[in-house]
């Protein structure tokens, strides 16, 4: 039985449409969750500054805060798009496998 | 046509072999022998570190020491970085001692510091906190000093806090969590996954010594900070460990689908 490489691409977008889906529903959790905590950070700043407890003066130490919390949503997204990744990539490998050995008639891959 | 096609099949061959094993987290393991520059790196690091604790003083503490974290990014990030990309080069098992080990050991901020009773030094991190002491010299004049044995510094704030958004972990799971993050990220599979957790953990060590400077800057100043900025330092560090755990749950899952197969 030969390959069709139609089909064998179709399968793979599939898969990786499937993964993405799945961390998509899995992520958005936490990532709404970060997202309110920059935005609570960021009024809770206010609220320091109304009550004169951020001032130019130790402007920089609240300012440091909010680029970390921005960092640190940037390292988690890129944490998760490697995983993302991994899993994407594992499935190609599974469907190539499959693919190439039953065409073949034999382990292959 | 036909040579360019299959030029780019192999391009492509190339590129996908090598997201594999780039994905896959791929590490080629030496069985070299104690690595000697790490070691060297290691002992100027302490050197480094136990230098700038003497020449901080707790009179020279102000707001612009507490936003200023040259120290922590010229020194410790610059060490922390070296160690890191040594130990991936070099492998992960060269010396005798485990890396995160020999890390908190070579680092232990002030070596002639008694140790507390019950104190547990796995379960202390000793890089990145800092807390002032106050000791008068001979004149009798008040001398501060800078310590990293944030345990009792952080209790006594924890006890003081009122609203805080962080509030289900104690600091002994918090410093716990943190040794265990750094020596996964440190330990058999580093990868891309690892160095992403790593950068966590320094968003994570940033922000407590942040705290402990700033509240440093209070006490030097006979004050102590208010609920409100402890809530905005407590949310700060709640950010980074919860980023810490998700990865590490989403890793942990991704992985052991892999290994189910």
């Amino acid at each position: 039985m030969s390959i069709d490489p139609v089909a064998l691409a179709n399968e793979m977008l599939e898969a990786a449409k499937d993964i993405l889906a799945g961390d998509w529903s899995n992520h958005q959790g936490v990532l709404a969750a970060q997202s309110a905590a920059i935005a609570a950070q960021a009024v809770e700043i206010e609220s320091l500054a109304a009550q004169g407890l951020v001032t130019e003066d130790n402007a920089e130490v609240y300012r440091g805060m909010i680029r970390d919390l921005v960092n640190g949503l940037k390292w988690l997204l890129v944490g998760l798009a490697i995983l993302t990744i991994e899993k994407i990539i594992n499935a190609f490998l599974d469907i190539l496998k499959a693919a190439l050995n039953t065409a073949l008639g034999w382990g292959f891959l | 046509m036909k040579n360019i096609g299959q030029h780019k099949t192999a391009v492509w061959l190339l590129a996908v072999l090598l997201l594999v094993a780039t994905a896959s987290g791929c590490t080629v393991k030496f069985a070299s022998d104690y690595d000697e520059v790490f070691d060297k790196q290691l002992a100027s690091f302490q050197k480094q570190y136990n230098d700038f604790l003497i020449k901080v003083a707790v009179d020279r503490l102000k707001y612009c020491d507490a936003a200023s974290t040259e120290f922590y990014d010229g020194v410790v990030l610059k060490n922390m970085r070296f160690l890191v990309t040594r130990a991936y080069v070099q492998g992960m098992h060269t010396a005798k001692t485990p890396l995160p080990k020999l890390i908190t050991q070579k680092c232990k901020p002030t070596p002639k510091a008694p140790a507390k009773p019950g104190d547990d030094q796995d379960k202390t991190l000793k890089l990145c906190p800092l807390r002032v002491t106050t000791k008068k010299d001979k004149s009798g004049k008040p001398k501060g000093i800078l310590t990293p044995d944030y345990k009792a510094e952080f209790a006594e704030i924890w006890k003081r806090r009122q609203d805080m958004v962080f509030g289900p972990y104690d600091l002994e799971v918090l410093a716990c969590r943190c040794n265990q993050s750094f020596s996964q990220a440190l330990g058999d599979a580093l990868d891309d996954v690892s160095l992403v957790t790593l950068c966590q953990l320094h968003l994570l060590w940033k922000s407590l010594y942040r705290l402990a400077l700033d509240h440093a800057v209070a006490s030097a100043n006979g004050k102590t900070l208010h609920s409100r900025q402890l809530a905005v330092h407590s949310r700060q560090v709640g950010s980074f460990f919860q980023n810490l755990m998700f990865l590490e749950k989403e890793k942990k899952a991704a992985r052991s689908i892999g290994k189910d197969k």
